[in-house]
């Protein structure tokens, strides 16, 4: 059976290191990166079944990577949830629009939630 | 609401005080000064009546002085009692036009010389004119007539004619046209809101200014004692009016000069009322002016106070988010260490990747506890409104709490069939937080083998949900103070020194955002309930 795979896009390198260990011992496919720019560059290369994605990020943010995924007819159709230490989106009411699925603040949630709300999000698409 | 906001209100009433209190005195000055200039202005214009009633007087007097020496001059004469007296009186008659009549009457008032030519026999008897001259023997004025000889509107003055030795040989008198009268007074430019009378003793109108049709020969309805009257005029108006009789004769002529006590204010008013208007305008441009420099000063105190607090729930917000992210490495390296995917840990080591997960849950939990205080302090929150399981979220939150409860060995029961849903319109995620707080602080602050009981009933159109335990001694003086920011009663400080005094203060503003109220009661036992009621859908 093929490997489920996702892309974790995280500038914290101990989050990003944390996350990488809990996603592979759940096995899934990881690649990881600390930009979006360098995401964009994973996303060439390989079409994940799911997208983690922080918002402040170094250069381009979350919401920008998004608007530039949603302009690829392949890339648009990934299920990318966003994983802040910002408090809700305050339009979180628009999420769909927006280009997410699901969003939840960091610090409130264990990596096992993290993982079981990934996998859940995947099973439904 | 911002506590400055709230003071500003007050202070826009306090501004317009402030200017009332600058303004009034200066107001009230220009009040008496128009005042004072009201009352001089009264006296000005009683003093001009006088003025004109002596001025008509004068005039007329000398009109009276020049009959009496024409009448001295006829008395002597031996023309005005000899056989051509009558042409003689008429050459006199055109030579003063004033006169409308002059004639000689013997003792018993026979007309026997006339100036204007007689066609029948007169008798002047009864007049007062030549009575009065019979018996007083001097100059003497009669009273308005209408003249037998030309029917004429007219007044008459009779001197006596005497002889040598003294005897009464008869009467020379002169009638003067009271149109000319009338036409004097014109001439003396009065002042045409003053009525100007010439009335006789009786008080009969001679001659008036303005000129009235009719009024010759009418009785004047007022007094008639020389000075200030206040009486009623020939039109039903009350006026002041100033008489003043003309010459020395007893029973001579009166000059009433009058005016209406409106007329008399009226330049006066005028002024004062020009005053009053400009105190008017001076008054509302200044509080117009001042309300609005006031008001621009308190909306740029307020805008600076709004920046502060814009500059220190930013700050708020980042410094949160930037703490959070070291805080999440260390939840979830220790999540990954505790489950030991990496390799296994002694007894030792487990208990204290616990502990650092304990405390990094607390500072995680106080963070966030942070965070909604600050956004529920926003004059208007934004909160995600839904329907809530008000019992249901207890019985989440009390599952989170039964280690807690364990340890404690506290018990906790539901006053309520377990069964009952009770729904609420409210944001879930902070009625969670909400609830959270009090079972937990419930959970903490109570004596052990105690019990903690929840109640939730609806009320009207409320949800009322207590939590009730049985703990810590709270001090009368604490209770109205439970709920403030980073308070910490005594009690509590003693029995659990971790805690910030933020929980029940986010608690409160909780359920004030979603309209409810939160409050505090404490029995003799030391059973403490919270109440909150929120509005059931």
């Amino acid at each position: 059976m093929k490997k489920i795979s996702i892309l974790i896009i995280e500038d914290d390198k101990f989050i990003l290191k944390a996350m990488q260990s809990k996603f592979k011992q759940a096995n899934f496919l990881v690649k990881a990166s600390s930009s979006a720019e360098e995401g964009l560059k994973i996303l060439a290369k390989l079409k994940p079944d799911a997208i983690i994605l922080d918002i402040l990020l170094p250069g381009i943010n979350g919401y920008e990577f998004l608007e530039e995924i949603k302009k690829d007819p392949v890339w648009n159709k990934i299920p990318v949830i966003i994983a802040s230490n910002l408090s809700e989106d305050p339009e979180i009411t628009v999420k769909e629009n927006k280009g997410y699925v699901d969003y939840v603040v960091k610090s409130e949630l264990d990596l096992d939630d993290l993982v079981s709300r990934t996998k859940k999000i995947i099973a439904l698409q | 609401m911002f506590p400055w906001k709230k003071a500003s209100r007050g202070i826009h009433l306090n501004i317009i005080f402030l200017i009332l209190a600058i303004i009034t005195p200066v107001i009230l000055f220009i009040f008496y000064l128009s005042f004072t200039q009201l009352k001089k202005a009264e006296e000005a214009e009683i003093n001009r009546l006088k003025s004109s009633a002596v001025l008509v007087s004068t005039e007329y007097s000398q009109i009276v002085e020049g009959v009496r020496q024409l009448l001295i001059t006829l008395s002597i004469s031996e023309q005005t009692v000899g056989p051509n007296c009558s042409s003689y009186l008429t050459g006199l008659l055109e030579r003063y036009q004033r006169y409308s009549n002059i004639s000689f009457a013997n003792p018993s008032g026979d007309v026997l010389c006339s100036g204007v030519p007689l066609t029948k026999d007169v008798k002047v008897t009864d007049r007062l004119f030549f009575k009065s001259t019979i018996s007083s023997k001097t100059f003497s004025v009669g009273e308005y007539s209408l003249g037998p000889v030309t029917n004429k509107p007219i007044i008459t003055f009779g001197h006596p004619y005497l002889n040598a030795q003294g005897a009464l040989l008869g009467v020379v008198y002169a009638s003067i046209d009271l149109k000319w009268l009338g036409r004097l007074t014109q001439e003396l430019e009065i002042n045409t809101r003053e009525e100007v009378l010439v009335l006789d003793w009786k008080g009969k109108a001679l001659a008036s200014y303005p000129d009235k049709v009719g009024l010759t020969g009418k009785i004047f309805p007022g007094s008639l004692n020389a000075g200030i009257n206040k009486t009623i005029g020939f039109d039903g108006v009350e006026k002041i009016y100033v008489l003043e009789k003309i010459g020395t004769l007893k029973d001579g002529p009166l000059v009433a000069v009058g005016m209406t006590e409106a007329d008399i204010h009226k330049g006066a008013n005028d002024e004062f009322r020009k005053a009053i208007l400009i105190a008017i305008i001076i008054g509302l441009f200044s509080i117009i002016i001042g309300y609005i420099i006031g008001s621009s000063i308190i909306k740029r105190i307020i805008s600076e106070f709004d920046k502060i607090e814009e500059l220190r729930r930013s700050f708020v917000t980042l410094a949160s988010h930037q703490l959070r992210t070291p805080l999440t490495g260390i939840k979830y390296l220790s999540e990954i260490l505790i489950s030991e995917s990496t390799g296994r840990l002694n007894v030792n080591q487990k208990e204290f990747v616990k502990d650092i997960q304990t405390s990094t849950h607390r500072l995680i939990s106080m963070i966030g506890t942070l965070l909604n205080i600050s956004k529920l302090e926003l004059e208007t929150p934004t909160l995600l409104i839904e329907t809530v399981n008000i019992s249901k979220i207890f019985n989440e939150e009390r599952k989170s709490i039964n280690m807690l409860l364990k340890r404690n060995k506290i018990s906790f029961k539901f006053a309520n069939k377990k069964s009952e849903s009770i729904f609420v319109y409210a944001d879930p995620k902070l009625i969670r937080q909400a609830v959270s707080i009090l079972i937990t602080n419930a959970a903490k602050y109570s004596d052990a083998e105690s019990t903690v009981t929840v109640a939730i009933l609806n009320k009207k159109n409320n949800s009322i949900v207590s939590v009730t335990n049985t703990g810590i001694l709270i001090e009368q003086d604490e209770l109205p103070h439970l709920f403030d920011k980073f308070f910490r009663g005594k009690g509590a400080l003693k029995k659990n020194e971790e805690g910030s005094g933020l929980g029940l203060y986010l608690c409160k503003l909780i359920i004030n955002v979603h309209k409810g109220n939160l409050v505090v009661s404490q029995k003799k036992n030391r059973e403490i309930t919270f109440t909150f009621s929120l509005p059931i859908i």
